[in-house]
């Protein structure tokens, strides 16, 4: 393999340097065989123009792409068999490195490995067997979104007259299946790959009944393919029952509420319906069995309530709301004395949300006056967090371009570990938050256990010792050199990763940072320090 | 309360006016079965309704004003509003027997529809796949029996779609699609659209029986989401649409370059270099099968009911894109700015579009990329100054190279004078300014839409202005007020009816046109064999000179009796034909109606005279 290598840079060398153009590989990820017949596109970065530049790969695998105007594209391998891929790319349904082309120079030994795809298919049926056609089955895979477990959709398609699909160009891993019967006329749009991890797609609660492999309306309780990296996975067969239309139907005692249903499984993600409930009742229609919450909102009142909907219409369900305790907090920067008035105390705002969050509820927002003063409105016996809502701070002083929450405590609790929670609001010590203002940088280099840098790969760092809250994350991907480096970190003890190739907010996942939690560099980060670091990425 | 509920109390409260109490009406019924074409097997989870025909519900009033009432598009219209406002009246299923009952009906007019996926919706008294179903009238305690509505089954084309390299093809967009008549000729949309696995292959299922084309056209790497078209599950059939055609060009701008681009819609161009150092361009386009670049080459595949046909191979080819380079001047040497250019192809169908690639500021050059090979239009909107528009039209072939110093001269727009005159047995009610639409169509064909070069102007008074955009042939047509009628249009010595309009340039003549209230009436009776058919579908076809003149053709349906009615008929020869079941608007095509042309009845429809004529079915 290495002679195979060392012998093709050095034909790329003799290749004639053609200004401009640009040259290289394609090569079966594993065993590094040239893919012949491959098509290698160079596309531009702004997507704009329509025009892009082309080649066939020879039966070496090589390519050489001409007349490329100068400008910033990627670079793409294809063929029916294989995965998609962008020279650099890091995940399943990321985009590779930009280069730059400036007309002057060749750019040349631009290497890609292609893995092959996997399919999955298999036939819907109705309970008498008979085959359901025009049923949208989903591969879905699992994903953390905002600290919850979710199914994200990577693609899609319809069962024809046969009741049969195929999902198919799908890279290795874990998928759950389901199949959701039309009320209406058939879905035209077809899912082939979906980019964004946090955006989920949104299914509304209700609308159509869905069944996940092998014949589950909750996806909690069906069965996962574990798919191999050009495997074919037939007999993926999957049972619908008719959608039977149900109402939920009650109160909320005290009127002119906001009432929120929202679906308990995590494959049917946050997407609610509302109804304002002024004058007391609410009834959402057309819903299908299963298991529902129902968060009412007014001004300060908030309430939940549980509810599962099974053979017919749920009535007289009662959503009571209480009203929220104040939390009496005082904020203050960390070279400060608390309750000193400092202007810059209004350019703060917190985030307060629910742990875990209710679905469907945004996170409440506060500010402290100058002197520090603020009320964090809670429900009895809830966690919470407190979060600091950066990037939206605008920022008026300077001082404030770091900011991080340095502690917050109340009495004797640590609740930037344990969470804010109220028992008693009559025996409650006040909440002190504290703000650091000088933030440490992180920089680094990542190679792969051959020491080769890595270029466009991702670098994590995680919270250590303490709750790993969304916001306490940060990343920064490595440059072409295998460069990093990260801004604003606020100073603590925190766990580095990297991974050769990893998708896109995966380590927000606990069970997923467990597993290679022994490979993680620990590091202290102080306030203003600039520490370096050397990082293994895993491959 | 909700609506219902008002609705009902409303009722309930005219009820209590009358001093007597009302005699309580007899329900009516209606009761049949629904079989499968060809085999007469019953079907059974068939969706049947019956919805109440209201026939007042749209009236002339309500049409939108273009649609002029002695045109068959009004017919169509008025079906379609009247279809959008009722919701049926009761909705059956049928069990393993196909039978379905509808009790408790009011006396009325009724429609009855059966939908099943699968298979093409059924109207009572369709007399097949193209037609009208016919409404059955209920009196009091009437109870009908023994109706049957025939279902078609779809069909079902597989096949394999292949590279130029043999390799198979994944996620390539197949289109089945279908010619369909229209006014001026025939189109190409699209019925199904699907796509391609891994393996290549594909499935159109549930297709309406009739010949398709089937295209392939390689998708764009990058996509995230496809659309497809597919059957509804419940049979209706959905609006077709051309979903991709090689005929729908739209501008985009290099951001890097500049440079504009008209190009087929979803397609891009691709710079390719060769192994042998050669740099082509090529664009995916559209592949039918076999393996033709153009619907008028490719082999289509005919779906009789039920069937399945594999095999449908396609093997797909990109196709070289040339450029078109040119310059636009004005006809007055003041120099252009900003220009619009729209690329037309020649022979494009009717429902092509185009769009505008603006030219390079700078100056007056322009250059568009990714043209297929074929005959355009380029069309030039501009500006000599500002206020001061400019058009001009320039023919362009493209074969195998790109085409260069293409000269595109654009004048102002003129206009023309026009004067109706009315026949003098008019009666004095009617001379008082009416509305009339004078409507100026290009005859060049393909053109996006007839009023790009054309001109609509609403005329109150007998002298007008009519403003002409650019030197062409014109077909004019004149929406004419309620039992009237064009007798003449005239321009200098040419009889326009009958030829056409040509205007070379601006020029002093008038357009003289002449209307007349002395139009006639046909009616008649269709049968076959001696007996009476009803809802045969019944054209009035002009004599064959004037064939072009779209509005001259009538359309209707016959009556339970076999009667039928035509208003408002211009003076002049005409033929009648009666079919039992066509495709809709074939009878403007030249090509459909040589082989029916002995079949058809003669009539000489005189001044203000009503003519009655028999006339024979044919049959299908």
């Amino acid at each position: 393999m290495n002679t195979l290598r060392i012998a093709l840079a050095v034909l790329a060398l003799l290749q004639s340097q053609t200004p401009g153009a640009v040259q290289g590989i394609v090569l079966k990820h594993g065993n590094g065989e040239p893919i012949a017949g491959a098509r290698v596109e160079l596309i531009r970065t702004d997507g704009t123009t329509p025009q892009s530049y082309s080649s066939i790969t020879a039966p070496d695998g090589t390519f050489t792409i001409q007349n490329a105007r100068p400008g910033e594209y990627r670079l793409a391998a294809s063929r029916t068999g294989y995965l998609r891929r962008e020279f650099g790319q890091r995940s399943r349904d990321g985009f590779g490195l930009v280069l730059n082309l400036d007309g002057s120079r060749a750019i040349q030994n631009l290497d890609i490995e292609l893995r092959p795809s996997a399919a999955i298919s298999g036939r819907v049926t109705d309970i008498e067997g008979s085959s359901v056609t025009g049923a949208e089955v989903r591969a879905l895979v699992p994903a953390y979104l905002n600290g919850q477990r979710v199914l994200r959709a990577v693609q899609s398609t319809i069962t024809n007259d046969l009741g049969e699909y195929r999902l198919f160009g799908l890279p290795a891993g874990q998928y759950y299946i389901s199949a959701a019967s039309n009320l209406g006329d058939f879905p035209l749009n077809i899912l082939i790959a979906n980019p964004s991890p946090t955006v989920p797609t949104s299914n509304s609660p209700g609308q159509r009944a869905t069944f996940y492999y092998p014949s589950t309306p909750d996806s909690r309780t069906a069965t996962p393919i574990d798919l191999t990296s050009g495997g074919d996975f037939g007999g993926v067969n999957i049972t619908i029952v008719p959608f039977k239309p149900h109402h939920i139907r009650g109160n909320v005692p005290g009127g002119m509420a906001r009432v929120t249903l929202v679906s308990n499984d995590p494959g049917m993600v946050p997407s609610s319906r509302s109804v304002d409930a002024s004058g007391g009742p609410f009834d959402f229609a057309n819903i299908a069995s299963g298991e529902y919450t129902l968060v009412a909102r007014s001004g300060e009142l908030l309430g939940t309530a549980s509810v599962s909907v099974g053979d017919g219409d749920l009535d007289n369900v009662t959503v009571g709301m209480s009203p929220t305790v104040p939390v009496p907090t005082r904020v203050s920067f960390a070279d400060r004395t608390p309750g000193e008035v400092d202007p810059d105390l209004e350019g703060v705002t917190f985030n307060l949300v629910a742990d875990p969050p209710i679905p469907g509820a945004e996170p409440d927002v506060y500010g402290p006056f100058s002197n520090g003063f603020l009320a964090f409105g809670v429900l009895l016996r809830q966690d919470y967090r407190i979060a600091l809502r950066t990037g939206r701070i605008p920022s008026t002083s300077a001082r404030l371009r770091d900011v991080y929450i340095k502690s917050i405590r109340m009495g004797n609790r640590d609740v930037m570990s344990e969470g804010l929670r109220v028992e008693d609001p009559a025996n409650m010590p006040p909440l002190e938050i504290v703000l650091g203002l000088k933030s440490g940088i992180l920089s680094g280099t990542a190679a792969s256990e051959k020491q080769k840098p890595q270029a466009n790969a991702t670098v994590v760092l995680v919270p250590d010792g303490r709750r790993r809250w969304a916001d306490a994350f940060r990343t920064a991907t490595t440059d072409i050199s295998g460069r990093f480096v990260m801004e604003r970190i606020p100073p603590g003890d925190y766990l580095v990763f990297s991974w050769e190739e990893v998708d896109d907010g995966a380590w927000m996942d606990p069970e997923f940072v467990k597993k290679y939690e022994d490979r993680g560099k620990r590091i202290h980060v102080n306030e203003g320090g600039n520490p370096g670091l050397d990082i293994i990425a895993i491959p | 309360m909700t609506i219902a509920g008002i609705a009902v109390f409303l009722l309930l409260a005219q009820n209590v006016t009358p001093q007597q109490p009302a005699a309580p009406v007899a329900p009516a019924s209606i009761e049949g079965v629904v079989v499968k074409a060809a085999t007469g097997e019953f079907l059974s989870k068939v969706t049947v309704a019956v919805t109440e025909v209201r026939s007042s519900n749209a009236s002339a009033a309500n049409i939108p004003f273009a649609v002029d009432p002695n045109s068959p598009e009004f017919a169509l219209v008025v079906s379609s509003i009247n279809q959008r406002n009722t919701s049926p009246t009761q909705v059956a299923t049928t069990a393993s027997d196909g039978k379905f009952l509808f009790e408790n009906l009011k006396p009325g007019t009724y429609s009855i529809k059966a939908t099943l996926g699968g298979y093409s919706p059924a109207e009572y008294g369709q007399r097949g796949p193209n037609g009208r179903g016919m409404n059955i009238t209920l009196k009091a305690g009437q109870k009908i029996q023994g109706i049957s509505l025939t279902m078609t089954p779809g069909g079902t084309i597989l096949g394999r779609v292949t590279d130029a390299n043999g390799d198979p093809l994944s996620r390539a967009l197949i289109q089945a699609q279908k010619l369909i008549y229209q006014e001026r000729g025939r189109s190409l949309v699209t019925v199904q659209a699907m796509y391609t696995d891994d393996r290549g292959d594909y499935r159109l299922f549930w297709l309406p029986a009739g010949q398709y084309y089937i295209s392939a056209t390689p998708s764009d790497d990058r996509m995230r989401t496809m659309t497809a078209m597919l059957p509804s599950p419940n049979g209706t059939t959905t609006t077709v649409s051309p979903l991709t055609s090689n005929t729908v060009l739209s501008a985009v701008r290099d951001m890097g370059t500049g440079l504009i681009y008209g190009i087929p819609s979803g397609l891009k161009v691709n710079s390719q270099s060769l192994s042998n150092g050669d740099v082509i361009e090529e664009a995916a386009v559209p592949v039918f099968y076999p393996s033709a670049s153009e619907q008028s080459t490719a082999t289509s595949v005919e779906v009789r009911p039920g069937s399945i046909i594999s095999g449908i191979d396609i093997t797909t080819k990109p196709s070289r894109v040339y450029r078109i380079r040119g310059r636009i001047i004005s006809s007055s040497g003041r120099p252009i700015s900003a220009a619009d250019i729209v690329l037309v192809p020649r022979n494009g169908q009717v429902a092509a579009q185009s769009s505008h690639v603006p030219q390079s500021p700078n100056n007056s050059g322009f250059e568009i990329a990714g043209v297929l090979p074929g005959s355009y239009y380029l069309l030039v909107t501009g500006m000599e100054a500002p206020g001061m528009p400019a058009v001009g039209l320039a023919s362009v072939e493209v074969q195998a190279s790109s085409v260069e110093n293409v000269i595109i001269t654009v004048s102002p727009p003129f206009s023309i004078q026009g004067h109706i005159s009315r026949g003098s047995t008019i009666s004095t009610a009617a001379t008082s300014p009416q509305n009339y639409i004078v409507r100026l169509e290009p005859k060049l064909s393909g053109l996006p839409s007839p009023l790009v070069l054309g001109t609509s102007l609403p005329v109150r008074q007998d002298n007008f202005t009519l403003p002409i955009s650019v030197a062409a042939d014109f077909r004019v047509t004149v929406a004419t007020p309620v039992n009237t009628y064009v007798e003449s249009i005239r321009f200098g010595g040419q009889d326009v009816l009958r030829d056409g309009l040509h205007i070379d340039g601006a020029t002093s003549e008038t357009l003289e046109i002449v209307v007349s209230p002395n139009a006639g009436r046909l009616e008649g009776n269709v049968s076959l064999d001696r007996q009476k058919f009803a809802n045969a579908t019944v054209v009035l076809v002009p004599s064959p000179s004037l064939r072009q003149q779209t509005n001259l053709y009538q359309t209707t349906q016959t009556n339970a009796e076999g009667h039928f009615t035509f208003e408002n008929v211009p003076p002049g020869s005409y033929k009648v034909f009666a079919w039992e079941d066509v495709e809709p608007l074939a009878w403007f095509d030249g090509e459909f109606m040589r082989s029916f042309e002995n079949r058809g009845t003669e009539v000489l429809i005189r001044e203000s005279a009503k003519e009655s004529i028999e006339t024979t079915l044919i049959p299908r």
